[in-house]
């Protein structure tokens, strides 16, 4: 009887252990649960190895935000930062694990990532976008038979992009490749790590750089995500190639000293002459 | 010893299996299988009861307050205006107009959280599924804050139908492109979501909102088809918008970059920052 037991415990075990064949088993993974925040700032780090000719880009772009200009800063106009600078995590990032997909959600402008890490392929073509696309796959490095490390490449951008708000630029060509190696902090559990590598030939050479995303201490009260919406009380509007700015009583002004206003050639003449 | 031997064996691969089963794992077998990209029914038109033709023929339950508030809508949609349609300007739609999917969707299902991912305007829903109760106050979101839970409706071990209730809105919100929710921004969406019974690839969310603006709760039932290999693409609102808002007035960006009239006779904005002498 005592035998019957135990064959039915040890059988109600096995039967637990392979149970549902799509069983998730994320103690494979890293324990990425939780708020993760951005460190460090949000610029890139300087200099930039920037070619010749993207280097007079990036300093006619500081010279423009010295005028009060914005330097080639798509972002005002609520464009999403795209990749790599949406890795600055400009607004708290989740992360979650399946085991086809990583998902980054970072609210900001549109700066979710999907990562697939079903085993795919990259296309023989790619719709361009912001974000690219990104295949990743997740690595033991230390052999422990635990996941510890997404290697991510990201290709098919669409521009235009930049590393940061101070207009480091990007090639035109959109034909940025960016490598990342993403793992935990091997002393500090709470501290994320992103290598980041970016290949584009406005650089004379890969440039990585690491990002350091730092987990929020776990609350007595469960946390509430919260949105963040661009477009809404963005000042920044951009009208015949110049970004200019809405006042706070509704009406249209410059960003820069001397800057000339929006050609209204599509208005009535009449309508033109009363304005003014 | 026969037994014993048995045991044994049968404890051996208990053990080598175990380490496959740890107390975390996360047995999605229990929840409904929602993978893939869902696409709205129908995929064109954008009314809030797609069993209803849009405009007036929708039959929303204002009251005179908010009928009024519609009509002056679909009277400044003729003229160019965009009548109660806050989106242009890329905010969000927001609950429960989120729910008409303009662009595809995609759930993720975790014991704790559903998350819904829409496309259109990057718009992100969170459904706290871990027992949470309502925070005493709330900081107001387009999407609202989503508490639900799951239920085995057909009782077969499984759970098949997600039931959430979302508040604490901020608006302006429509239901549609022009019919408005209260702007007290009080509305509660209740949503029952769950597979069609005989087309696992149909997903049904019965929508029911309770706002001020109405004389009842309103319910319509939102379908959604899944393409189970899907390409996902991005959408930027701000990308290419046309829509210009300066101060209260809407004009529009031309081809060539410039600025134009949205309606007939619309004046031009009032450059009174500018320097005169240069303009």
């Amino acid at each position: 009887m005592r035998f019957r037991a135990s064959l039915s415990a040890i059988a109600c075990m096995t039967a637990l252990a392979i149970a549902p064949a799509q069983a998730f088993d994320d103690s494979k993974y890293p324990d990425l649960r939780g708020v993760w925040m951005g460190t460090g700032g949000n610029k890139w780090p300087a200099p930039a190895p920037l070619t010749p000719e993207y280097q007079a880009i990036f300093e006619a772009n500081l010279r423009d935000q010295a005028a009060g200009g914005h330097g080639d800063t798509p972002t005002v106009e609520c464009l999403p930062p795209g990749m790599p600078r949406q890795m600055n995590v400009y607004e708290p990032m989740q992360i979650v694990i399946t085991p086809e997909m990583v998902h980054l959600l970072i609210e900001h402008v549109k700066d979710s990532r999907r990562i697939y890490t079903d085993g795919r392929t990259w296309p023989s073509e790619l719709e361009p976008m912001f974000q690219g696309y990104s295949i990743g796959q997740w690595l033991d490095e230390d052999g422990d038979g635990r996941f510890d490390t997404l290697a991510v490449e990201t290709r098919g951008l669409k521009g235009p992009r930049t590393y940061d708000s101070t207009g480091i630029p990007m090639h035109k060509n959109n034909k940025t490749v960016v490598k990342e190696r993403i793992y935990l902090s091997k002393t500090n559990p709470n501290i994320l790590h992103n290598e980041i590598t970016t290949i584009d030939d406005a650089l004379t050479r890969p440039w990585t750089i690491t990002k350091n995303y730092r987990r929020d201490p776990p609350r007595s009260q469960p946390y509430w995500w919260r949105e963040a919406v661009c477009a809404e009380n963005n000042p920044h509007v951009k009208i015949g190639g110049e970004v200019y700015m809405v006042s706070a009583d509704g009406h249209l002004m410059p960003t820069r000293k001397d800057q000339p206003a929006p050609n209204l050639k599509y208005f009535a003449p009449a309508q033109q002459r009363s304005e003014r | 010893m026969s037994h014993r031997r048995c045991v044994g064996f049968l404890a051996s691969i208990v053990a080598l299996m175990l380490p496959l089963a740890p107390a975390c794992a996360f047995d999605d077998a229990k929840y409904p299988d929602w993978k893939g990209q869902w696409i709205r029914l129908p995929p064109t038109g954008g009314q809030w009861d797609p069993t209803k033709p849009p405009g007036r023929a929708q039959a929303a339950p204002f009251t005179p307050e908010y009928q009024a508030i519609y009509e002056a809508g679909v009277r400044d949609n003729t003229v160019g205006g965009h009548g109660n349609n806050a989106t242009p300007t890329c905010t969000p739609p927001g609950m429960p107009r989120a729910m008409i999917v303009y662009e595809p969707m995609e759930i993720i299902i975790r014991p704790e959280i559903t998350y819904i991912h829409i496309e259109f305007m990057s718009q992100f829903r969170r459904i706290y599924t871990d027992g949470r109760a309502w925070p005493a106050t709330i900081d107001p979101a387009y999407a609202g804050y989503s508490i639900g839970h799951w239920e085995d409706t057909d009782g077969d071990g499984r759970f098949d139908t997600l039931v959430v209730e979302t508040r604490g809105m901020k608006g302006p919100r429509t239901f549609d492109g022009n019919m408005p929710l209260h702007q007290d921004n009080e509305t509660i969406v209740q949503e029952r979501i769950h597979l069609d019974r005989a087309k696992a690839d149909i997903l049904r969310d019965d929508i029911t909102t309770i706002d001020h603006a109405l004389t009842r709760p309103w319910t319509v039932t939102r379908s959604y088809s899944r393409e189970r290999n899907p390409h996902w693409y991005e959408y930027p609102c701000g990308e290419n918008n046309e829509h210009v808002f300066i101060g209260k007035e809407n004009y529009l960006r031309s081809a060539d970059g410039h600025l134009m009239p949205a309606r007939k006779g619309q004046a031009p904005p009032d450059l009174r920052y500018f320097n005169r002498t240069r303009n």
